[in-house]
Parts: C-alpha cells; sequence; structure tokens
C-alpha cells in the first residue's frame, strides 16, 4: 500500500520528527490484525490528528508509542521510532527508560486517570522521576509548582497538596497534562482528552494544548470528535479498518473529504442543521402547567410550563444542575410535583393515584441515557423488549424496526454495544406504543458516529408513527438535527424557548447565546502563534 | 493548609465512638437476656439435677450467686460489673470469672496475636510477589488461597502434628513452653484469615491495576513493582481494613480449636469446659469479651478509612473548586 | 470510546468455555458422589460403620481396610461414608435455618423500614460482633449439645450475614433503574417482584449460601471435635477426629482421613460457590 507512505513524507523535513512509524502493523492472538500497515510521524512542535470511528485502530496505534499496547499484542513496524530511538525490539526494561522521558501520554477523564488515594502533587514529581537524573528532595517540590503552573493551575502550593477529586473537572485535567509533560518528553500523546469534559472547559484545555504544541513538544492527538481535532491539528489522518485511508491539512480533509469513511465521520461530526417542519393543529398530548420541585431547600425545578403537541420534538436543553432531568421524570410519572400540574392527552397525571395510573403508562415511555442500568441483567434482549408487549406486534418485529437483527434477541444486554443497547432499549419503549417518548440524553454516552444512526432512527420513528418526542439533552448538536421546538432551562426556570431555527439564529438570552458559541465546530480555523 | 481537624470531622470521631458503646452495651444485654431467657434453670445447672431438688440447698445456691434478685437488677449488676472489672462468678468452678479468665489469657493473647502478625505477613508478601507476575504464578496463588480458605484450621492443626511433632519431631506436640510450641499452632490458626486477606488483596489488585490510572502511571515510566508500592497497595488497604474486626473475631474463635488440638493452655480450654458444663457465667463473659475486642477494632478501622481514602474525609477545602478553569 | 484493548480474544474465550466446562464436569460427579453416599451408603462402603474387630485393631491403610482401622478393628473408609450423611446434613440445616432466618429479617427491614428497620440493624450490628464459632458455643452452652443443637447454633451465628446480604440487596434491587423501568411500562408490583426482585436478590444469597455451607459444615465438624455435636461412637467426621486424636502418633490414618473428606467436601463446595459467583458477575 503505497498510497499512505508518500503522505508521511509532508513532515517538516527540516527537524528530526519526534516520533517516527513505517508500515505498523498490531495483532492480538490469532484474530485479523486491528492495525495494518500505517505510517506517520510527528515533529517537534506540530499537531498531528488521528482520528476514526471506535474501533478503527487508532488508540491502539497512539499506545504503540508507549509500549503499552497491551498483553499478548504483536507489534511489527518497518520503523518505530521516538526522539530517534529504535523502540522495534525494546524490552519492558527499556520502554521505562523511554515512557515519561520521550514519550507521555494525556488520557482522557482525570477523574480515573489519576490515583484518587494519592495527592496531586506526588502524581506531578511521579512524572518528574522519569527525566532520568534524580531530583533533590528540596528542589522536588519547586518543580512541581512550575510544572502546575505551566500548565495554567493558579495557587499550585496549594493544589499540589490537595486530592484529585477536590479539583474541578477542567484542573484536573490539567493537572494530568502537567504530570505527562514533566518528563520533559519530546512528544506528548492525547487520547480524547477533552471527551469528558464540559463544553466550555473543552476550550480551555484545547487551548492549552495548542500551546504545548507551539512551546516545541510534538503532540500526537486522537480522537473521534472532527471539531476538537480541527482547532488543534496542523494535520489529520483518517484511520478506518485498521488503515489510514486520507491525510492532510484539516481544512481540506474535513471541508473536502474524498474516501467514504472520512465522509461519514464529516457528516457526523458537522451536525445537523435545525429545520422548520408545520404539524398539523392538535391538542396537546403532553401539557406540563407551572410545575415546580424542591429537594431540601433547592429549587430543581421552578414554575415550568411545557406543551407537546402530537408528533412534535421538543428539545429541553442545559447543563447538569439546571432540572431538566428532574422536570423528566415529573413528566413521566416516576416524580410528584410540589405545585403545578400535568395532564397526559388531556387527563390529569401527576397527583394521580398510581393504580388508576398505571394503564395509561403505555401511552408515555422512556428511553434513558444508560440503557444498560435500565436492563434487568439477569434477562436476555428478548425477554427485555417483551415486557412491555401488549399483544400485537411480537419481539422480532420489534427488533426489526430499530435495526436490529433477530438473532440478538438471545443475547445478554452486556455482550452488545452501546448504540445496540440503545435500540433496544428503543425498541422495549416501542411495545407499549406509546405517543409520547421522553428521551433523556439517549446518546451522550455514545460515539459521534453512532449518536447520528441513533437520532436517525429516532427521526423516523417519529415521523413513521406519529411519536412526540421529549428529548433532554446538553447537546445543542443534538437538538438541532431532531427537535422543532427547543426550551433552554438553566437553574431549574425556562430562560428561551421557541422554534429551533429561530432560537439557534438569534438567540434573545445572554444563556442561549453562551451555549451556541460553546459548541466547537468544524472548519472554525485553528489556533496558532505565529 | 494545615491538617485542620474540623469540628465535623471530630464529631464523626464522636459518633462514631458512641456507636460503639451502644454495640458494647447491645452485646451485653442480648447475651444476659440470652442466658435468663433461654438458658434454663441456672440453679439447676450449678448443681446438678439431683442436688437441686436438695431443699434449702437450692436457696443457699441461688443466694450464693445473686440469682434469687430480681432480673433487672441482676442485669444492672452486670453491667455495672463491667466497669469494675467483675465477671460474675464461675458456677463451675465458684472462683471468679475474672481471675479465672486473667491467668488463662496470656497463652491466647500469645496465639492469637502470633497469627495476626503471620496472617498478614503472609497474605501481603504473597500478594505483592505475585503482583504483575506470569499467569503461572498467579494461578498457583489462587490456588493456595483456595486451599487456605478451605482447610479447616483444627484439620490443618491435627495434620500438622502428625507431621512436624510426631513424625519429625521438630516441634513439641502440647503445651506452651517457649516460641517451638508457638509455631505449628500459629500456622494453623493464621491458614483461614491469610487466605482471606490474601484472596481480598489480590482481587483488589487487580481491580486496580486495570483503572485508567494504572495506565497513566505506566506511561510516566513505572514498573510492575513500583506501581504496586506507590499505587495500588493503597487501594488494598480499604477491603483489609474492612476485614480487620471480622479477622479478629475469626482468630479467637479459631484459637478455641487450635488449643483444643494443641493441647495448649488458654482460654479456649476453659472455655469448652464450661460450655460442656453449661456454665453460663464464663461463656457469657469470654463472648462479651469477644465483642468488646470486635467493637474496638472496628472502631478503629473506621477512624482509620479517611486517614487511607481522602475521598471519604469530610474536611472542607480550602480554596473552593472553580467550575470555570 | 476508545478503541477496546483487551477485547476477549478467542483464545481467552476458549479458555473461559473449557473452565465451565470442567467446573459442570465435577458439579456433575459432586452431585453423583453426594446422591450415592448420602442414599446408599451402604453401595460403597464394604463394612458396617460400627462393626469392630478386635483382632484387627489399628491396622495401618491398605489391602481391605482402605484407610486401615482405628482402635476398635472398625473400617475408617465405611465409616467417611456412612459418616457423611451426618455431617453433611448438619452444614446443611444450619446454612439453610440462617438462610431463612437472614431473609425474613432481612426483608422486614427494607420493606418495612421505619423503627423496625433501625432495630433489626442494630440487632445485627450487635449479632456480627460476635465471633461465629463462640456465639455458636453460647448458643451450645444455653440449649446443650448434639448434632441437632449444633445446626441450630450454626445456623443462628451465620444468620447475621445473610441478613445483612438480603437487606442491602433488597434496597439496591428496588431502588434499581430497572425495576424504575418496569415501572414506567406499566407492569404491576407483584409481577416486578417476583419477575425483577425476587431472583436479582435471590441470586447473590445462594452464591452466598453456597460458600456458607462449606463453613458450616466444617464448623460442625470442628463442635463435634470438641465433644459438644456428635458423641463417638457415631461415624460423624468430626467425632472421629476427636477420637483420632489421641492415637495421631501411633495410627495417624484414623484422624487424617476424616478430616480430609472434610476439606474434599468444602473444596468442592467452595468451587463451585465461586464459580456461581464469577458467572452472576458477567
Amino acid at each position: 500500500m503505497s498510497a499512505p507512505e508518500t503522505l508521511v513524507d509532508r513532515a517538516t523535513p527540516a527537524t528530526a520528527p519526534v516520533a517516527e512509524i513505517r508500515r505498523l502493523t498490531i495483532g492480538f492472538g490469532r484474530a485479523a490484525p486491528v492495525v495494518r500497515g500505517v505510517s506517520l510521524s510527528v515533529g517537534a512542535g506540530e499537531c498531528v490528528a488521528l482520528v476514526g470511528r471506535s474501533g478503527s485502530g487508532k488508540s491502539v496505534t497512539a499506545r504503540s508509542l508507549l509500549g503499552l499496547t497491551g498483553r499478548g499484542a504483536r507489534v511489527e513496524a518497518e520503523v518505530l521510532r521516538i526522539a530517534g530511538q529504535d523502540v522495534r525490539r525494546f524490552g519492558e526494561r527499556r520502554w521505562r527508560g523511554v515512557r515519561g522521558s520521550g514519550v507521555g501520554l494525556v488520557a482522557q477523564d482525570a477523574l480515573e486517570s489519576l490515583d484518587p488515594l494519592r495527592r496531586v502533587g506526588r502524581e506531578v514529581a511521579e512524572g518528574l522521576a522519569a527525566r532520568g537524573e534524580p531530583v533533590p528532595r528540596d528542589e522536588r517540590e519547586a518543580l512541581v509548582h512550575a510544572a502546575l503552573r505551566r500548565a495554567g493551575i493558579p495557587d499550585p502550593e496549594v493544589r499540589a497538596r490537595q486530592y484529585p477529586h477536590e479539583l474541578s473537572g477542567g484542573l484536573r485535567q490539567r493537572a494530568l497534562i502537567a504530570a505527562a509533560l514533566a518528563g520533559e518528553p519530546a512528544l506528548l500523546v492525547a487520547d480524547e482528552p477533552t471527551t469528558a469534559l464540559d463544553v466550555v472547559v473543552q476550550r480551555q484545555i484545547l487551548a492549552l494544548l495548542a500551546d504545548i504544541r507551539d512551546g516545541g513538544v510534538g503532540l500526537l492527538l486522537v480522537s473521534h470528535d472532527l471539531a476538537v481535532v480541527s482547532t488543534l491539528a496542523d494535520r489529520v489522518l483518517v484511520m478506518a479498518d485498521g488503515e489510514i485511508v486520507e491525510s492532510g491539512a484539516p481544512e481540506t480533509v474535513l471541508t473536502d473529504p474524498e474516501h467514504p469513511a472520512t465522509c461519514a465521520l464529516v457528516s457526523d461530526s458537522v451536525g445537523r442543521r435545525p429545520q422548520g417542519r408545520t404539524l398539523p393543529q392538535a391538542p396537546p398530548v403532553l401539557e406540563v402547567r407551572d410545575v415546580s420541585r424542591s429537594f431540601g431547600t433547592r429549587r430543581a425545578v421552578d414554575g415550568v410550563s411545557l406543551a407537546l403537541a402530537p408528533g412534535e420534538s421538543v428539545g429541553i436543553v442545559g447543563e447538569s444542575g439546571s432540572g431538566k432531568s428532574t422536570l423528566a421524570r415529573i413528566a413521566l410519572g416516576l416524580l410528584e410535583p410540589d405545585s403545578g400540574s400535568v395532564l397526559l392527552e388531556g387527563e390529569q397525571w401527576a397527583g394521580y393515584p398510581e393504580r388508576e395510573r398505571r394503564p395509561r403508562r403505555s401511552r408515555i415511555q422512556l428511553i434513558a441515557q444508560n440503557p444498560l442500568g435500565a436492563f434487568d441483567p439477569r434477562l436476555r434482549v428478548g425477554a427485555i423488549v417483551a415486557e412491555g408487549l401488549r399483544g400485537g406486534s411480537d419481539v422480532e418485529a420489534l427488533l426489526k424496526q430499530v435495526g436490529l437483527a433477530p438473532e440478538l434477541a438471545g443475547r445478554r444486554p452486556h455482550e452488545l454495544s452501546g448504540g445496540q443497547r440503545q435500540r433496544v432499549a428503543i425498541a422495549r419503549a416501542l411495545a407499549t406504543e406509546p405517543d409520547v417518548l421522553v428521551c433523556d440524553e439517549p446518546v451522550s454516552a455514545l460515539d459521534v458516529s453512532v449518536q447520528a444512526q441513533v437520532l436517525d432512527l429516532l427521526t423516523r420513528l417519529r415521523d413513521e408513527r406519529g411519536l412526540a418526542l421529549l428529548m433532554i439533552t446538553h447537546d445543542l448538536g443534538v437538538v438541532a438535527g431532531i427537535c422543532d421546538r427547543v426550551v433552554i432551562m438553566r437553574d431549574g426556570r425556562v430562560v428561551e424557548h421557541g422554534p429551533t431555527v429561530e432560537v439557534f439564529e438569534a438567540p434573545q438570552h445572554e444563556y442561549t447565546r453562551l451555549l451556541l458559541e460553546a459548541r466547537p465546530s468544524v472548519g472554525r480555523g485553528r489556533s496558532r502563534r505565529r | 493548609m494545615g491538617r485542620r481537624v474540623t469540628s465535623r470531622a471530630r464529631h464523626a470521631v464522636l459518633r462514631r465512638l458512641l456507636a460503639a458503646v451502644a454495640v458494647l452495651w447491645g452485646a451485653v444485654t442480648v447475651t444476659f437476656f440470652a442466658v435468663a431467657l433461654a438458658g434454663g434453670d441456672q440453679v439447676a445447672a450449678i448443681l446438678g439435677p439431683e442436688a437441686a431438688s436438695v431443699p434449702g440447698l437450692r436457696e443457699e445456691t441461688a443466694a450464693r450467686f445473686g440469682l434469687d434478685r430480681p432480673l433487672l437488677a441482676q442485669y444492672l449488676d452486670r453491667l455495672g460489673g463491667l466497669f469494675t472489672g467483675d465477671l460474675g462468678v464461675s458456677y463451675q468452678r465458684g472462683v471468679p470469672v475474672s481471675s479465672l479468665l486473667a491467668g488463662q489469657i496470656g497463652p491466647t493473647l500469645q496465639l492469637a496475636v502470633s497469627a495476626a502478625v503471620f496472617g498478614a505477613v503472609l497474605a501481603v508478601g504473597l500478594t505483592v510477589l505475585t503482583a504483575g507476575g506470569g499467569r503461572v504464578a498467579r494461578g498457583a496463588a489462587s490456588l493456595l488461597e483456595l486451599l487456605a480458605v478451605a482447610v479447616p484450621p483444627f484439620w490443618f492443626g491435627i495434620a500438622l502434628l502428625w507431621i512436624f511433632s510426631f513424625t519429625l519431631g521438630w516441634f513439641p506436640a502440647f503445651g506452651a513452653a517457649g516460641i517451638a510450641s508457638l509455631v505449628l499452632p500459629t500456622l494453623a490458626l493464621a491458614l483461614p484469615v491469610a487466605g482471606v486477606l490474601a484472596q481480598v488483596m489480590r482481587q483488589e489488585l487487580d481491580v486496580a491495576d486495570r483503572r485508567p490510572f494504572a495506565l497513566s502511571a505506566r506511561a510516566r515510566g513505572l514498573g510492575p513493582k513500583e506501581l504496586v508500592w506507590r499505587h495500588t497497595l493503597r487501594h488494598t488497604l480499604v477491603p483489609v481494613t474492612t476485614l480487620s474486626a471480622w479477622g479478629l473475631g475469626t482468630l479467637i474463635g479459631g484459637a478455641v480449636l487450635v488449643e483444643k488440638v494443641f493441647s495448649r493452655p488458654g482460654v479456649g480450654r476453659v472455655l469448652v469446659d464450661a460450655v460442656s458444663h453449661r456454665d453460663t457465667a464464663v461463656v457469657s463473659a469470654v463472648v462479651v469479651l469477644a465483642a468488646l475486642a470486635f467493637v474496638v477494632t472496628n472502631l478503629l478501622a473506621e477512624l482509620l478509612y479517611p486517614v487511607i481514602d481522602a475521598r471519604l474525609r469530610s474536611r472542607v477545602p480550602d480554596a473552593a473548586p472553580e467550575t470555570a478553569r | 470510546m476508545t478503541a477496546t484493548l483487551a477485547s476477549p480474544t478467542p483464545v481467552r474465550a476458549g479458555r473461559r468455555a473449557l473452565r465451565s466446562r470442567i467446573l459442570l464436569l465435577i458439579a456433575g460427579l459432586a452431585a453423583v458422589a453426594a446422591a450415592v453416599v448420602l442414599l446408599a451408603p451402604g453401595w460403597v462402603a464394604p463394612f458396617p460403620p460400627d462393626a469392630g474387630d478386635f483382632a484387627n485393631t489399628f491396622a495401618p491403610p491398605g489391602g481391605a481396610h482402605l484407610m486401615g482401622t482405628d482402635q476398635l478393628g472398625r473400617d475408617v473408609w465405611s465409616r467417611i461414608v456412612f459418616g457423611a450423611r451426618l455431617s453433611v446434613v448438619v452444614g446443611l440445616v444450619a446454612t439453610l435455618l440462617a438462610v431463612g432466618l437472614g431473609s425474613v429479617l432481612g426483608l422486614l427491614a427494607a420493606f418495612v423500614g421505619g423503627p423496625v428497620e433501625t432495630l433489626i440493624l442494630r440487632i445485627v450490628d450487635v449479632w456480627l460482633s460476635f465471633p461465629e464459632l463462640l456465639l455458636a458455643l453460647l448458643v451450645i452452652a444455653l440449649i446443650g449439645p448434639g448434632p441437632t443443637n449444633v445446626a441450630v447454633a450454626i445456623g443462628i451465628a451465620a444468620a447475621p450475614y445473610y441478613c445483612r446480604l438480603v437487606r442491602a440487596q433488597a434496597l439496591t434491587v428496588v431502588r434499581s433503574e430497572y425495576v424504575e423501568a418496569a415501572r414506567v411500562l406499566g407492569v404491576p408490583p407483584l409481577r416486578t417482584a417476583l419477575r425483577h426482585v425476587l431472583p436479582n436478590v435471590g441470586g447473590p444469597v445462594v452464591v452466598l449460601a453456597s460458600l456458607g455451607s462449606g463453613t458450616a459444615i466444617s464448623a460442625a465438624a470442628g463442635l463435634s471435635l470438641l465433644g459438644l455435636g456428635s458423641l463417638p461412637p457415631t461415624p460423624e467426621w468430626g467425632a472421629m477426629l476427636a477420637e483420632g486424636q489421641d492415637h495421631l502418633a501411633t495410627a495417624w490414618w484414623i484422624a487424617i482421613f476424616p478430616g480430609l473428606a472434610v476439606v474434599a467436601v468444602v473444596l468442592v463446595v467452595t468451587v463451585l460457590g465461586r464459580a456461581m459467583q464469577a458467572r452472576s458477575l458477567r
């Protein structure tokens, strides 16, 4: 496969690359290799991004630069160099010499990637030890503080003595980056460094990574999110099925993709444009009137009203703590409001005794964020879906409707992928033939490309069955593709609402503007200090 | 930023202390009333069925042991006795329980402590040595742990006796003279506890090894031994601490059997004797003492948790975490 | 999100299938052996358990007497076979008692709640502060020795562990998302209880009971060894241990083999219990 090789040579020829890979192949056991003939190089002060769907082999490729591909991995390459050293035949001991000092790793979710039982400063100091020459104790503290400061953490003296759970998400990620850089590696591998973060914090971490790159460190960024990548990368390499299928500058690859895998990635990431639909007038199928609910002293929901017409989809958007999930539970009749009323198809819903309400439960169903928790761990898919059946359709038909092979009925949920599980949850909800579907963050735990598939499914079902959708989410991109109207919530109150198209193009409230702006988008342009 | 003990923390300690005292009180109460209600005729148990029917003797005996007083009075006496160290009088032997136990507790304590230390060292050693080792090492260790848990300590003691005392003659077969007589009983007693501890530690070590922070640590150049010492071993301390009170209880119970097998003097012998003679005074006293030991260990363990796992500390952080950096 | 590095390879999956097949074999063999020994001991034991042969006392293992004879000339192997019934049944009965008592209290605590729950929890706290064996000894001191009483004593000593487990499981399951999902689907509460709550609560209980029955069998033998359970000349394993201890120097087989029987049973029960546990966690 000669095509990928020529693309490698676009690295800055003047300086030797900090990482160079040629024809890398990685396999586990007797199975087919998960990485096939991959070649890339990263220069100092350059950011190369590896993008692809999950399973494309991008993480494994990145980890091979640390010698951490996992037990039982066969790694073969024509060239595998880090900071000039040939690491192909390295045993564990020699790898330890390279890790930390030649190459560093920043993983996602710093809460899990930092030892919760150790102080942050000690974690960073550990990175210092990788430098080779032992650092005298009195100097160590000063160096740790300096490393934390460089990562943009204020009051490093205070922070170093704290534990990871005492820091906010953004500070934790910075600490993790500081620990990875403490050994002064020439190459930094960042594997999904911003996935677990809030949109606003994400932007700041990306800025920090840009600074690091501009400081001369070579950065290999692995991500499934093209928008994140386009703000940071000098070159983008697209991987699919273990191979590099396309590469180039982000502006070209992402705005004018050639390979079908790249096209799929781009269309998933760009997000949809909100479209206006006209719906026939009809009395609302779900009505929430001036509902409030408190937990102790905290007002979770404060005087919220909304109405859902049959076949309409309304998105409720807000950050965590905005009260949107509480509102969803009230709408479902799982939680009683302190004041206000909820009407389902014109009849009283909230506050109604459960025994009399039960027959009507089939009208409104729930798709939760984490389907695995919502499935009885002892049951197989078939039994799970059949639980809602009242006669009429059967399990096979339902599975087919959500795009799953009928054979999956015999499997257990934990054997399925996240996207498949969500489809099973949808099939179960459809079994009762509801009129309203409440979706509480249905896709936020899924990969970007899988998100698109599930949302497509929901859209199709909505159109085919005239389902009304109440979509709870923190992601405006999700709203854009599927919701006719959007309601923005903050601290329990509605701050803005209206047709999606209008709200997106002309937001009235400042908070809405903040949310809209914080979204990273493809093609916005990279930050680079000249 | 110093290590301030906030009033909240002090409050928590006080609460736990009160809970521990409550449990101890419950133990004394439950034991007392269980004996009083289910123990049958106490006087008949002391005298034997024939002697109990002798007129006059019954009343005399009852008065002597304080059994003729109302139940509530006896109960309060028992409670009060805990503070003064008065644990009642043995029905079987007629001597104060406290002096009876005091004379015998030495060898038992010796045995329990050495078994505890040995068991802990064995468990930690086995886990650390096989951490990060190959599949063979870990499989062998798991097998050893399984055996340790499944083999009853009394039979193990018998087997050890047979092999090392009677056949090889390396160690004495009975008595409590010197270190040599301590070796085999310690081995037998420590076995099940060490097995469970090792199992729990290994499991926890495996879990911690797979967590993302272990990967990040390895990415900084840490080797497997360093990883265990600096990171994952600490994670095993939490479940081990949880088990410490249970472990103590098992050691105390097991000591009874091991002392019988090795013909060692100690509380075990006294206890078994007391049980077969229905001497509920001695038995309930021993049981309450064991409960005391358990409660104290549990309390210490609960106080130790926040020290091990910083997430459990109720300390208010000095700098409020900012949400937007 | 990121590619799974440790995805089960075909080799690993094959190994797991082999292991479960071996375990199934063990379980099957154990069941067959148990049935034979418990129901028709005469098939496997060449001699009656109390047939003394004074000409043949202290015969070492070998020949007609696979495991030798004891001080009265009785065949040790036959005594072990006939004693299995008593030793194993005492342990099982004790476990059933513990599970029953513990489950009732645990369910009461979980579903009635309020002051009842608090009371039960406090009592369990106290209950657990006594070492199991000592508590069993206390019960024996109160109700007297003998195999039935040993079963009762061990059952009472083990009950609080099941109470805690049942209560914790019941609370977790009742508050779980899947029970809530059943509510959303409109499933009536009785069906939810039977279909979701009971199996998910019962599962871990069964696993703990299988592991606990091993401990119970061992404890029963221990109490007999102390002279508080079955007494000689009953062919119960613990009683045989007590008898054999006196002759350990000269005729080791009298004590060692019955002990091995206990070890074997506890091992099998523990391995099966662990296998069940591993399977339920998968």
